[in-house]
């Protein structure tokens, strides 16, 4: 449990390296589950003595892990920073974010393939976008559930610094675009076409169909990321 | 000008494709795009806002006239 008593996360600043990997096991269930029944049922205990070892939990770590909900168990920051590292840790935890399945995969290629050939900007077009607006909502409101690379456990410093590293390129980038946009604004027509935004310089190419495609293609592909990741499959 | 532009957007999107490559080799002490997804997207909130704005980005190039071919 090195890693866990290293990181910056407000669950370790006294954590034990004792502690009970079957305390974790009974954690990742009930975070998963959401509900403490559920996560009895699959763990095969009763709901009182589960509860009753997260409250222990709970005791060692110093923090609250979950909020107690009438619908059940909410994880809380520090129970969701926890559970990154206890997916990790657990040799058998199950995975979060499991690949898309094939159902889902094939679906994004008839998407794909429809949004490549119908008509840019039609009904068309508009109708699939719709549909999947409507389709990730699911996905994006869909319960609490905290997710991790799977078995692998996180480096919580490689993490920080992935996601500074993140967001300072897209910072710059977002800079960048705002100030073309902004020129594109106050300047003249023919001075503003000397700063284009990113959709002046990609607008053109999408239109290409060899474009086109291998957008659709990139950004169904984040899509299918986006929802499998940090979530329950 | 026009051309400065460009490579600075391009070269945002080399940063970016040599994170991703670079986490996923675990080298200069970062970690996978993938793990940190995991960690982003556990929260509702973000979850949200990402999957908003990945749709937003569909709408906006494949749907909207967010450009005046004319101007």
């Amino acid at each position: 449990l090195s890693n866990i008593c290293q990181i910056a996360y407000p669950y370790s600043y006294d954590m034990s390296p004792a502690i009970d990997l079957r305390l974790l096991r009974y954690f990742i269930a009930v975070a998963e589950e959401g509900h403490l029944t559920r996560a009895a049922e699959r763990i095969g205990t009763q709901q009182p003595p589960l509860s009753q070892q997260i409250r222990v939990l709970e005791r060692e770590l110093g923090v609250t892990l979950f909020n107690r909900l009438p619908r059940g168990m909410e994880l809380t920051d520090s129970g969701a920073a926890l559970l990154v590292d206890a997916l990790g840790i657990v040799p058998d935890a199950p995975r979060f974010g499991r690949p898309a399945t094939l159902p889902t995969i094939a679906a994004a290629v008839v998407v794909g393939v429809v949004l490549v050939l119908a008509p840019r900007h039609g009904v068309v077009d508009g109708i699939v976008l719709a549909g999947l607006g409507v389709a990730v909502i699911p996905f994006a409101w869909g319960g609490v559930r905290p997710g991790s690379g799977g078995r692998r456990t996180v480096d919580p410093r490689a993490l920080r610094r992935t996601a500074i590293a993140w967001a300072v390129t897209g910072v710059v980038t977002c800079a960048w675009e705002l100030t073309s946009w902004l020129l594109g604004r106050v300047l003249s027509a023919e001075q503003a076409r000397q700063h284009p935004a990113i959709s002046d310089l990609l607008d053109p190419a999408i239109d290409q169909l060899w474009f086109r495609a291998v957008f659709v293609a990139a950004w169904l592909a984040l899509g299918l990321a986006l929802i499998t990741r940090g979530r329950r499959a | 000008m026009y051309l400065v532009t460009a490579l600075v957007f391009a070269a945002c999107g080399v940063v970016a494709v040599l994170l991703w490559v670079t986490g996923r080799r675990d080298a200069l002490g970062l970690t996978s795009t993938g793990a940190l997804f995991d960690r982003v997207l556990a929260d509702r909130p973000a979850r949200v806002v990402i999957l908003l704005f990945w749709w937003w980005i569909g709408w906006h190039f494949l749907v909207a006239r967010t450009v005046d071919p004319h101007g």
